[in-house]
């Protein structure tokens, strides 16, 4: 049985993950010699696509939008900052897991209420949570700094003392440790949305009716995505803090999380890749704005002129320019390669 | 089917009255394994009640539903799906976002519980695949296995929708008009599709349908219902020269 359609490879194919973490890759001493000051934004854009990567589980995916994924970057960022001043932690990859975790456990905690809501109630919700975690960390000054935060010296990476590298090789290290956790993380999400669960969390986010009708428990599907996204964020708030070399309150403030969703319509919710593009420009497209007094006002002017130009994200240029292609196919090759998801 | 095959559904008076209209009037039949029968009566008859009481949506004001020699009455409909009784509906429900493999797909995920590890993402699910292969060839979509519904013919819609359901591998599938909004050639294709399959795999049916060409065509047995009674029982002679059925169900729709 071989049939020959037209697919798009942007979607099909994984390799242009691996194209994206090319450019990175090469992009950052270029970047670094030529335009001194961007490198740091570069940082942060791939910072916040391990976020967006993970908040596009639950929304592009599985359909759910929250206002409200600024607490797992809260809950990373402080797992860092409490571990460095409570127990004496100087590691980035114990930051990491602590991240994880924190946002695992809080996740697991809310997550079985919250799911049982959709559309503008779970968004509305999650904003809620957030926001009351955004105030304890102003209140309970004494454990968490209030609105001075936590400061977080550059941590051991990889066990290598930091006290040990100059400024610009520790910049250099902590780049490319970034884009290989986003490297990581990408496959494994990757592997996901194309694996039984991806199928059955785009048919949850389709047709809900159905899909319970065919058996699928929507609620515990729904955790699932809930979960490993809030994973995935939780991560990024650990690495966001150690760049910033500070965690504050508003790190876990709201505005954090319509950046998440603002950059993951920028590039485009419907494509796996979206989110990755979409947080990377944006941080350009941010710290030019931010040269302006009324910075925000551009800000928004650029996402209404995105939606009514391009609906699809920032990404539907790239796959004007690659184009559709017709390849001969079976279906057994076609679910190794992933699934098709407009 | 052989007369002698155990029975797999028996309905015992089965009564549902919504206000003043009894839509099911004491209601008793039997369906054997792998038997098909087709319902047909004019509209307000009660056969989508009855197939609402079968599958769980519906419960009925008195009477019971034997499966498979268990009371089932009181069971949910997802209980009643994992036991082996599917439906479809009168409009198509499909996955519009899901290739129409990944359709069929998605209904075996399901029925094999292959969620249930989370390790899902690396798990082998050659067979699963294979399956949904099988499935595909079986109701003849296998050479549009990668588009998506919306872009498939009505009668190819439909077909999916019934593939889907089947892919559950039920014991009983029920099917709520299979052929409405389909064009005349294309019924007969679609009907005499169902009756292969079922046929093939030993699964029992339960058909509702308007269309009296498609029904003589293809039907074994036929169920005539009329103001939540079973009329006639029968096999197709007979009901074609019943006068009573004659008189309701030809005078409406052919007076």
């Amino acid at each position: 049985m071989v049939i020959v359609i037209k697919r798009n490879p942007l979607i099909e194919e994984i390799s242009y993950l691996y194209i994206i973490i090319a450019i990175l890759a090469l992009a950052y001493p270029l970047v670094f010699s030529f335009l001194r000051g961007w490198d740091t934004i570069l940082t942060y854009g791939i910072i916040w696509a391990i976020a967006a990567l993970g908040f596009n589980i639950l929304y592009g995916y599985t359909g759910l939008l929250s206002f409200g994924h600024a607490l797992f970057l809260g809950l990373g960022g402080y797992a860092a900052g409490f571990m460095l001043k409570y127990l004496g932690v100087r590691d980035l990859e114990l930051y990491i897991l602590g991240g994880a975790v924190a946002s695992l456990v809080i996740a697991l905690a809310i997550g079985s209420v919250v799911v049982r809501y959709t559309r503008i109630f779970f968004a509305i919700l999650m904003l809620a949570i957030a926001q009351v975690f955004w105030s304890l960390y102003y209140k309970f000054y004494w454990i968490t700094g209030g609105s001075d935060g936590i400061k977080i010296p550059r941590p051991n990476i990889l066990g290598i003392p930091s006290g040990s590298l100059d400024a610009i090789t520790y910049q250099y290290i902590f780049y490319y440790y970034s884009l290989a956790l986003l490297f990581i993380l990408g496959y494994i999400m990757w592997r996901i949305v194309n694996s039984p669960l991806g199928i059955a969390l785009r048919a949850v986010k389709d047709n809900e009716t159905r899909a319970s009708f065919i058996g699928f428990s929507i609620t515990k599907l729904r955790l699932y995505a809930f979960l490993l996204s809030a994973v995935y964020v939780g991560i990024a708030g650990s690495l966001l803090a150690v760049h910033s070399r500070i965690i504050t309150p508003e790190q876990a403030f709201w505005t954090s999380s319509g950046k998440i969703v603002f950059m993951t319509i920028l590039g485009g919710s419907g494509y796996f890749l979206g989110p990755i593009i979409g947080a990377i420009i944006y941080n350009f497209i941010e710290s030019i704005a931010m040269k302006y007094v009324y910075w925000q006002l551009i800000m928004g002017s650029i996402i209404i002129a995105i939606i009514a130009v391009m609906p699809k994200g920032l990404i539907s240029v790239i796959e004007k320019i690659i184009g559709y292609r017709e390849i001969k196919i079976q279906p057994k090759q076609y679910m190794q390669k992933g699934g098709d998801r407009s | 089917m052989s007369s002698d095959s155990p029975v797999l559904l028996e309905l015992r008076d089965l009564r549902k009255s919504f206000g003043n209209v009894r839509a099911l009037d004491g209601v008793s039949f039997r369906l054997r394994k792998g038997e098909k029968i087709t319902i047909i009566g004019p509209n307000g008859a009660g056969k989508t009640t009855l197939v609402n009481a079968i599958s769980g949506y519906l419960r009925p004001d008195s009477g019971s539903i034997i499966f498979n020699g268990i009371d089932i009455t009181r069971k949910s409909p997802v209980e009643r799906v994992k036991m082996g009784i599917v439906r479809s509906f009168q409009l198509v429900s499909v996955f519009n976002n899901l290739t129409v493999f990944e359709n069929i797909l998605a209904s075996i995920i399901s029925r094999k519980d292959l969620l249930r590890k989370p390790i899902t993402p690396f798990i082998n699910i050659e067979d699963a695949i294979n399956e949904a292969e099988e499935i595909l060839t079986l109701f003849g979509l296998d050479s549009k296995s990668h588009l998506y519904p919306l872009d498939l013919s009505q009668g190819d819609r439909k077909l999916l929708d019934i593939a889907v359901a089947f892919a559950l591998r039920p014991f009983l599938l029920m099917l709520d008009e299979p052929t409405s909004g389909v064009a005349t050639k294309e019924k007969h294709s679609i009907m005499a599709k169902i009756y292969e399959i079922l046929d093939k795999t030993g699964t029992a049916g339960i058909v509702i349908e308007h269309d009296m060409d498609v029904v003589f065509k293809h039907s074994k047995r036929i169920v005539v219902m009329h103001q939540g009674k079973v009329l006639v029982d029968g096999d197709p002679e007979e009901i074609r020269k019943n006068d009573s059925v004659k008189q309701i169900l030809m005078g409406e729709i052919y007076a």
